[in-house]
C-alpha cells in the first residue's frame, strides 16, 4: 500500500506540480503557507479535483491519470478524509454519522450501526452515540469525524487542518488524541496543515510546500536542522540566506555577500542561528567577518531571551538577554548593526 | 410601525369582511351540500396532486438549474418563474395551445392515445402544478444554492452515491426550505383559478375545485360563495398555521 | 378566448371606473342640473351594439358623453346594490334585473328592449355535422355549456327539457363568452350559446339555429338608476335605444327586436 502521487493541475494562474511518495503507517504531513497548493493537492488525492497531467495511484489502483484516462470519482477511492471543518452531517446522530460510510458500502442498517458504535468507543466516546453535532463539544465533534472516516477501513486517510476548527485549550489535548488514533491505523496516512508545530507534531514525515512545488522533504528534525523555505526558517526560528558559495564567500540571491568558514562551491542554503548573532550600537571592528547595518523593528519576548528582529541590507533575528537589551539600550527604531562570526554560518548545498 | 399595521390590515380587514358575512345559522345546509363536498374533495385530491407532481419535477428542476451549468441556464430559470408573473389565466390559454385537443402536444396525443387532458381531473393537476411549481424552485433553488456543498464532498468521500448524496445528504440539509417550497407550492394549488378553468375546465366533480365552485356561486350565490370560500380560508390557514410552526421550529 | 379576457379586464375596469366615478361625480354634479355624461352599466352581451348606440346617439346628443362599463349582469348588479352611482342599468336577464328593483335603487319603470336567442355553436365547417339538438347527445362528442346558475346554462338546459333530451357537459363554464371560446379553440365540438355571443365571435365558429318550439328567449330589460346624477340624458338614452335607430343597431348585431 503505497500512494504515488505526480500531481499537476493548473487552475486559472495558480500551477501545482508536486510529487510525493508515501508508504504505509507513515504519518505524512503536508506542510505550507497558504496559498501553497496543499488544499489542492488533498483535493486531487480525495477526487474532489481532477489532474490536468500526472498520476496518482495507491499500489496496483490508479485513481487518476488522465493520460490513460483514468478517474476514480471520491465515491469509489478507498479513502477517508477528515476535512478542516470536519463536515459532521448536522441531521445525523454521531452514530449514524459513523456508520454513514458503511452503509455506503452495503453494510445492513443494524450491522453498520453496531460497527460505528464500536468505533466511537474506540475513541472514546461511548454514550454520546445519540448526540448530534451540535450537541457535541470540539473535541469530541473531531473524533467522530476521525471515526467516520476510519470506519470504511480505508487504504489512504487524509487530514485537511485536523485542529484548526478547535480552540487553542482543546488543541493539546485532541493532538494528542489523534496521534494515539492515527497511530493504528496502517494505511497511507496524508494531514495537510499551515502549522508546521501541528506537523511536526502529529507526522512522521514533513513535506513542504512553497508555490505550487515540493520544496523539502524529510522527518522533522531533518526539515528543522536544515530548512530549505523561509517559511520552515521561520517556524524554526533560524536565519535562512540562499546564494552562491565559492570559496568560503556567498554571493546572495538578493545582494551582498557572506562570509562563510566551511562552505562547499555551489548553490547553498546558508544558515544562521540567531543565537549566534551579536548585536552592537557602533560599527564592530572584532574577529567577526559578517556584519549588517539596520534598525530594530520588533521584539518578542520569548521568556529567557528576547528575539530582536533587525531591518536592513539583510534581514537578520538575533537573539539576546534581557540584561544585554537593557544594556545597549533596545527599543524599536533604534539603529544598529549586527554581526556573525563565519564559523556560526552553517552551509549545505540547495 | 404604523406602515406595517396599515400592511397588516390590508391582510385582515378582507378576512373580516368575509367572515361578518358568513351566514352562521345555514352553514350546515351549505356544507352538506353534495357539490360543496365534491368540489373540497377534488380542491384536496388536485392540489395534493398537484404539489406531488411538482416535487418529483420540481426538486430535479431546481437542483439542475442551481447545480449544472449549461449554456441558456439563466433563460431557462426566467422561465421557469414566468407563471409567478404571468396572469394564470395567460398560462391557461398557453397549456391549452399545447396540450389542447389542437395544440402541438395534444394533437397528437389525443390521435394516438385517445386522451385529451382539458376537462379532466389531469388537467387540473396539469394546471396546477404549472401555476405551484415555480414556488417550489425558487424556495428549493435558493436553499440548494446557499447550502455548504462541502457536506455533499464529504459523503462522496465516504462512497455514497450522488443519489445517496442526494437522498441522505442534499435533501436532509435543505429539509426547512423543502417544506416551506412544498407548502407554498400546495397553497398556491388550492388556491389555483385562472389557469384550471381556463385549460380544465370547469365540471363538478369532475375539474370543479373548490375556487371554481366559488366563482360560479357568485352569479347567482353570494352567500353560498362566501361560505366555500371560509371553507377555503379554514383549511389554508389550519395548514399554514400548523406547518409554519413546524419549519421555524427546525430553523 | 380573446374575448373572454376582455371581459376579465372589463370587470376589473368596472371596479375603477365605480371608485373613480364615485370620488368624480360631486365635482361633476356642481357643474349645473344633469351634468353631461351618462354612465351605464351594460351586460357584456350587449358590448358591440352598446358601443354602436354610444357613437350614434352622442352624435345626436353633442351635448351628452356616455361611458359605459360592461360586465356580467350579476356583478353589476351586485356593484349596484353595493352603492355604483350609474345612471342605466341593462342586464341581459330578469333575474339579475330583479335583484336592483326591489328597493329604492331604480327610478322608473323595468323596459324590455331586446331579446336573445339561444344557438347551437360549432367550428367553423362543421365537422360533426350537427344539426339540431338532437345531435348533441352523440357518442364521443365534448359539449361546452355555461354552468347551471348562468343564463346561458339555464336556459340550455330548458331548451334540452323542451326537447327532452339530456346532454351531459363535458364543461360548465362560468359564462357565455367561454362557452363559445371553447368550440372556437377545438376542445368542445359544440355548445350552446346565445346567437348574438355567436355572431360576435370573429373567428373559428358558426350557429346551428334551434326551432322555436325548443329554444328559449331571454329578455334584457335596461332601467334608469335612481343613483344616477343624470335623470336626463339617461331617459333620453333609453329613449334612443328603445328608438328604431337604437332598434335597428341592435339587430344588426343578432338582438331580436321588440
Amino acid at each position: 500500500m503505497t500512494l504515488r502521487a505526480d500531481v499537476k493541475i493548473t487552475n486559472g494562474t495558480f500551477d501545482l506540480d508536486a510529487h510525493l511518495e508515501i508508504e504505509p503507517g507513515k504519518v505524512v504531513a503536508i506542510v505550507g503557507p497558504n496559498g501553497a497548493g496543499k488544499s489542492t493537492m488533498l483535493s486531487a488525492l480525495a477526487g474532489l479535483k481532477r489532474l490536468r497531467d500526472g498520476r496518482i495511484s495507491i499500489d496496483d489502483l490508479v485513481l487518476d491519470c488522465p493520460s490513460e484516462r483514468v478517474f476514480l470519482p471520491p465515491e469509489r477511492r478507498p479513502i477517508g478524509v477528515v476535512f478542516q471543518s470536519l463536515l459532521l452531517f448536522p441531521h445525523l446522530s454521531a452514530v449514524d454519522n459513523v456508520a454513514f460510510g458503511l452503509r455506503c458500502n452495503h453494510v445492513k442498517r443494524l450491522p453498520a450501526r453496531e460497527q460505528a458504535a464500536e468505533w466511537l468507543g474506540r475513541v472514546g466516546l461511548s454514550g454520546l452515540e445519540d448526540r448530534k453535532p451540535s450537541q457535541l463539544s470540539g473535541g469530541q465533534a473531531q473524533r467522530v469525524a476521525l471515526a467516520r472516516a476510519l470506519a470504511t477501513h480505508p487504504k489512504m486517510l487524509l487530514l485537511d487542518e485536523p485542529l484548526s476548527a478547535l480552540d487553542a485549550s482543546t488543541r493539546s489535548e485532541v493532538r494528542r488524541d489523534l496521534k494515539n488514533g492515527l497511530a493504528s491505523f496502517d494505511g497511507v496516512q496524508v494531514i495537510v496543515t499551515h502549522d508546521p508545530a501541528e506537523a511536526m507534531a502529529l507526522a512522521d514525515h514533513l513535506v513542504v510546500m512553497e508555490d505550487g512545488r515540493v520544496v523539502q522533504t524529510g522527518t522533522s528534525k531533518e526539515v528543522a536542522a536544515r530548512p530549505r523555505s523561509s517559511y520552515v526558517a521561520t517556524f524554526v526560528g533560524v536565519n535562512l540566506f540562499a546564494g552562491h558559495a565559492r570559496g568560503g564567500r556567498v554571493m546572495l540571491d538578493d545582494g551582498g555577500v557572506l562570509f562563510a568558514a566551511a562552505a562547499a562551491d555551489g548553490r547553498v542554503f546558508a544558515k544562521v542561528h540567531p543565537r549566534h548573532v551579536t548585536v552592537h550600537r557602533l560599527s564592530p571592528d572584532g574577529s567577526a567577518r559578517n556584519s549588517w547595518r539596520g534598525t530594530v523593528r520588533g521584539m518578542d519576548d520569548e521568556g529567557e531571551v528576547v528575539r530582536v528582529v533587525i531591518d536592513g541590507e539583510q534581514s537578520i533575528v538575533a537573539e539576546l538577554t534581557w540584561s544585554a537589551v537593557a544594556e545597549l539600550g533596545l527599543a524599536t527604531g533604534v539603529e544598529v548593526w549586527a554581526s556573525a562570526k563565519a564559523t556560526e554560518v552553517e552551509c549545505y548545498p540547495a | 410601525m404604523i406602515l406595517g399595521a396599515v400592511a397588516a390590515l390590508l391582510f385582515v380587514l378582507p378576512l373580516i369582511g368575509l367572515v361578518i358575512r358568513v351566514p352562521w345559522p345555514d352553514l350546515g345546509t351549505y356544507l352538506a351540500d353534495p357539490r360543496v363536498l365534491d368540489a373540497l374533495w377534488l380542491s384536496l385530491v388536485c392540489s395534493l396532486g398537484a404539489t406531488v407532481v411538482c416535487l418529483v419535477f420540481g426538486i430535479p428542476l431546481a437542483w439542475l438549474q442551481v447545480r449544472v451549468s449549461f449554456p441558456g441556464r439563466g433563460l431557462l430559470r426566467a422561465i421557469t418563474t414566468l407563471p409567478v408573473v404571468l396572469p394564470p389565466v395567460v398560462g391557461g390559454v398557453a397549456l391549452l395551445l399545447v396540450f389542447g385537443r389542437k395544440g402541438f402536444v395534444g394533437e397528437p396525443l389525443y390521435n394516438l392515445t385517445g386522451i385529451s387532458l382539458p376537462f379532466t381531473t389531469a388537467g387540473t393537476i396539469l394546471a396546477e402544478a404549472f401555476v405551484a411549481m415555480p414556488f417550489l424552485i425558487l424556495t428549493i433553488g435558493g436553499a440548494l444554492q446557499s447550502m455548504d456543498t462541502r457536506l455533499e464532498d464529504a459523503a462522496r468521500t465516504l462512497s455514497a452515491s450522488r443519489w445517496t448524496v442526494f437522498w441522505r445528504v442534499t435533501l436532509p440539509t435543505i429539509r426547512p426550505s423543502l417544506i416551506a417550497g412544498t407548502v407554498l407550492c400546495w397553497a398556491r394549488a388550492l388556491g389555483e383559478f385562472g389557469a384550471t378553468i381556463t385549460f380544465a375546465g370547469n365540471f363538478p366533480g369532475r375539474t370543479q375545485t373548490l375556487p371554481l365552485a366559488v366563482y360560479v356561486a357568485l352569479e347567482t350565490d353570494t352567500a353560498a360563495a362566501i361560505t366555500l370560500s371560509m371553507v377555503m380560508l379554514a383549511i389554508s390557514l389550519g395548514v399554514l398555521i400548523g406547518l409554519r410552526r413546524h419549519w421555524f421550529g427546525v430553523q | 378566448m380573446r374575448r373572454a379576457l376582455l371581459r376579465w379586464t372589463g370587470l376589473m375596469a368596472l371596479v375603477v371606473v365605480s371608485a373613480v366615478g364615485a370620488s368624480g361625480c360631486s365635482s361633476a354634479g356642481a357643474g349645473g342640473a344633469g351634468g353631461t355624461k351618462v354612465t351605464v352599466l351594460a351586460a357584456a352581451s350587449l358590448t358591440e351594439p352598446f358601443n354602436a348606440i354610444k357613437d350614434e346617439f352622442t352624435k345626436q346628443h353633442p351635448a351628452l358623453t356616455v361611458e359605459v362599463s360592461y360586465g356580467s349582469s350579476s356583478a353589476l348588479a351586485s356593484q349596484i346594490t353595493n352603492g355604483a352611482e350609474a345612471d342605466v342599468f341593462a342586464s341581459a336577464d330578469q333575474a339579475n334585473m330583479a335583484k336592483v328593483t326591489g328597493g329604492d335603487l331604480v327610478a322608473g319603470a323595468v323596459e324590455v328592449f331586446a331579446r336573445n336567442t339561444m344557438a347551437i355553436v360549432v367550428p367553423t365547417g362543421n365537422p360533426r355535422g350537427i344539426r339540431e339538438l338532437k345531435d348533441l347527445t352523440g357518442a364521443g362528442l365534448r359539449i361546452s355549456l355555461g354552468a347551471p346558475p348562468v343564463p346561458v346554462g339555464k336556459a340550455a338546459r330548458e331548451g334540452f327539457a323542451k326537447a327532452g333530451l339530456r346532454v351531459p357537459a363535458a364543461t360548465e363554464e362560468p359564462d357565455v363568452k367561454a362557452v363559445v371560446s371553447r368550440v372556437a379553440l377545438g376542445e368542445a365540438d359544440a355548445g350552446i350559446a346565445w346567437v348574438t355571443d355567436v355572431r360576435a365571435t370573429k373567428q373559428g365558429v358558426e350557429l346551428v339555429e334551434i326551432p322555436a318550439g325548443h329554444n328559449v328567449v331571454s329578455d334584457y330589460p335596461i332601467v334608469r338608476l335612481a343613483a344616477g346624477k343624470n335623470g336626463h340624458g339617461a331617459t333620453a338614452l333609453i329613449e334612443f335605444i328603445r328608438s328604431k335607430s337604437g332598434q335597428d343597431i341592435l339587430r344588426r348585431y343578432g338582438f331580436q327586436t321588440i
